[in-house]
């Protein structure tokens, strides 16, 4: 029984505490877990400016969205890089 | 390994010493007078006691460097976590930035259209077609 109880405690060697990095916080700060709004759609009726207006105001919230996406693929590279020296 | 972290080291390199002082009085001096009754007992001890505290001294050493890794690590990790933030920080500045020339594109271009583009509402009649092509378009695909 003691011969046990000391391989037991011996034995506690073979678990090591793993080090595991907490998951990289999202860029939130960037908008980039904010959802991508709707587009704006015309009425009936819509004079050409009108027209031009929604299509100005449409590219700019496609182009307001590409940026979550640049930044989504910048954070991901870094981050990759970032990861992949720990341990090294 | 909790026996290394519940007993100081010396105690191991004490046993490991000792061990070696018993084999040497068991086997060199054991025809002294006052050694002579003891010599079996300090023979076998000595044995006993150099193979276990060689195998503890080997599990201490392997246990201080495994220490020494995971420090390295936890350092490491940390080093990590800071520049995860450094780089959320500068993503949020770059972003504020094209946010800001996209607002201000928008507001040039609302501008011109007021100024330019009004001219032509009368002259030029949206067929509904057109707007049902657009909102179309412009709707989220589910």
């Amino acid at each position: 029984m003691r011969l046990l109880i000391l391989l037991a405690f011996l034995l506690t060697g073979c678990t090591t505490p793993p080090v595991i990095p907490q998951f990289p916080e999202a860029p939130t700060k960037a908008g980039a877990m904010e959802n991508c709004p709707d587009l704006k759609k015309l009425q009936d009726g819509a004079k050409l400016s009108d027209v031009s207006k929604t299509v100005n105001i449409n590219y700019s919230t496609y182009y307001e969205c590409a940026v979550k996406s640049d930044v989504w693929i910048e954070w991901y590279q870094t981050n990759k890089i970032n990861y992949d020296k720990i341990g090294k | 390994m909790l026996i290394f972290e519940l007993t100081p080291g010396w105690v191991f390199h004490s046993l490991f010493y000792l061990s070696i002082v018993a084999m040497i009085t068991g086997f060199f001096f054991g025809k002294v007078k006052f050694i002579k009754q003891y010599t079996l007992m300090l023979k076998i001890s000595g044995i006993i006691g150099l193979a276990t505290a060689i195998f503890l001294e080997g599990a201490l050493y392997d246990y201080n460097v495994m220490q020494a890794r995971i420090e390295e690590a936890k350092q490491q990790t940390a080093e990590y976590e800071q520049k995860n933030k450094d780089l959320n920080d500068k993503l949020a500045k770059k972003s504020d930035k094209v946010r800001e020339k996209i607002k201000v594109k928008k507001e040039y271009v609302t501008r011109y259209i007021d100024k330019e583009v009004t001219k032509y509402d009368n002259t030029c009649a949206i067929p509904k077609p057109f707007v049902d092509a657009h909102n179309q378009s412009a709707e989220r695909a589910k």
